[in-house]
């Protein structure tokens, strides 16, 4: 599939909006994979588990997995992740909402799902969002996809199908989730602009 | 209170969908705590607390709160994260927001004297029109709620000093990270003076008119360019409720 193609399905690859910390453009989120056939397999088996066990169930409603469709093409996840600043390891795995963290740790974002950069150079994606174990009255899937993000999911040029697209990549490998699409704050009215 | 940082898809769409006045009550308490426990961080916490304000932005919420209510949220929180917060609402209420949060910074440089002389002309006023309708309640225990926490002000000490103060319990000290959604709450973690009964907090008429189950509340606002009372004081609405009548 050409760039053009994906710039269609995904909108375009783009340097993310509004700031990242150092650390999340210098690391790499450990629990990250690209989807492929055997991820996606996997991943399939990981969220359909949740009808059974209630172990992830339980854990998805307040951790989201965070995703992110990267220049190529391909759809990346990872976990939220706490690491020390200083020495980069692994602390723990955060919740949306969790305890003040110390001050020498650092949660990483959706930045961290791309491969580290040099001083000066910025990270780039398509897309970005969450996903929830989050069953809703008016679905019959429990899980839920959205663009919630400010640094690649939310930008004036991503519109509802661009998610969608993102959603059939994973419904590609079996996995059904219900689009949640988080609409751009309106823009000033021209009276305001400046 | 709600969870801000942790509302799900499934939540917005509820909100979005209907919302109540205790949500509105229980989101403004989130987004107090929401910006009392994250810190702007430059990377993921300043996209949290960015996209909470986005999310919130997509239900009527806005349309339910005064921006005088949420600048008074805001003006307790830490700057990065209010500067935050402020980027994910809808652009003419964030505007409103900012410029009541400036000209309540702008108040500090009143001249107190004259400030003191105007406050306690309206207070004498206030508390007259307050005095009569307590007089008229059968009831025996009162309560004061102030948005904001400060040691017992001018007006409570009026109060205190007043033919009514037996029938009042002091408390403060209440802080904008306490829920004090409810007067229980409010007496559990307040500093109680003597036989009045005053709870200076965070909440707001709402709350204490449900929390109190119906129980009659006076409530009186300072109007927007009034006098501050003290440093601290912003011009927040100020609750009395009667707990017994």
């Amino acid at each position: 599939m050409s760039l053009d193609d994906l710039d269609d399905l995904y909108g375009p690859c783009l340097p993310l909006q509004r700031g990242a910390s150092e650390a999340e453009l210098g690391v790499l989120s450990q629990s990250m994979d690209v989807i492929d056939d055997r991820t996606g397999a996997a991943l399939k088996t990981y969220m359909d588990a949740a009808a059974i066990l209630k172990f992830p169930r339980i854990f998805h409603r307040t951790t989201p997995i965070l995703w992110l469709i990267d220049r190529d093409g391909n759809a990346r996840i990872a976990l939220e992740e706490v690491v020390n600043r200083d020495t980069g390891t692994l602390t723990y795995i955060l919740p949306r909402n969790a305890p003040t963290m110390r001050q020498c740790d650092i949660r990483l974002g959706h930045p961290a799902l791309l491969k580290p950069v040099n001083d000066g150079e910025q990270k780039s994606a398509r897309i970005a969002g969450e996903i929830f174990y989050d069953p809703a009255e008016n679905s019959e899937l429990p899980w839920v996809i959205s663009n919630n993000s400010g640094r690649f999911g939310k930008r004036p040029h991503l519109h509802r199908r661009h998610l969608t697209e993102a959603n059939a990549l994973f419904a590609k490998y079996g996995i059904m989730m219900r689009e949640f699409f988080v609409i751009p704050v309106p823009d000033p009215v021209d009276g305001d602009k400046k | 209170m709600m969870d801000i940082a942790a509302l799900r898809p499934s939540q917005i769409e509820q909100l979005i969908a209907n919302i109540s006045d205790q949500d509105v009550i229980d989101i403004l308490a989130g987004v107090a705590d929401l910006l009392g426990n994250f810190e702007a961080d430059g990377g993921a916490d300043s996209d949290k607390i960015y996209m909470a304000a986005h999310l919130l932005s997509m239900t009527p919420l806005w349309s339910k709160i005064a921006a005088e209510q949420l600048a008074a949220v805001l003006l307790r929180s830490d700057v990065g994260a209010r500067a935050e917060f402020l980027k994910g609402l809808p652009n003419d209420y964030a505007k409103q927001v900012s410029y009541l949060m400036e000209t309540s910074s702008a108040s500090d440089n009143l001249d107190y004297g004259e400030v003191f002389a105007h406050a306690a002309e309206l207070m004498q006023s206030r508390i007259i029109g307050y005095n009569q309708s307590l007089k008229a309640s059968k009831a025996t225990k009162f309560m004061v709620a102030h948005h904001y926490p400060v040691e017992v002000d001018d007006e409570d000490q009026m109060f205190l000093s007043g033919g009514i103060s037996r029938r009042w319990l002091v408390c403060t000290d209440l802080t904008v990270a306490l829920p004090a959604l409810e007067p229980a709450a409010a007496l559990r973690h307040a500093r109680i003076y003597g036989a009045s009964l005053s709870a200076h907090n965070v909440g707001n008429i709402q709350n204490y008119s449900q929390a109190l189950g119906g129980y009659k509340v006076f409530y009186g606002r300072y109007p927007r360019g009034d006098v501050r009372f003290q440093e601290d004081h912003p011009q927040q609405p100020v609750v009395r409720a009667v707990l017994d009548e």
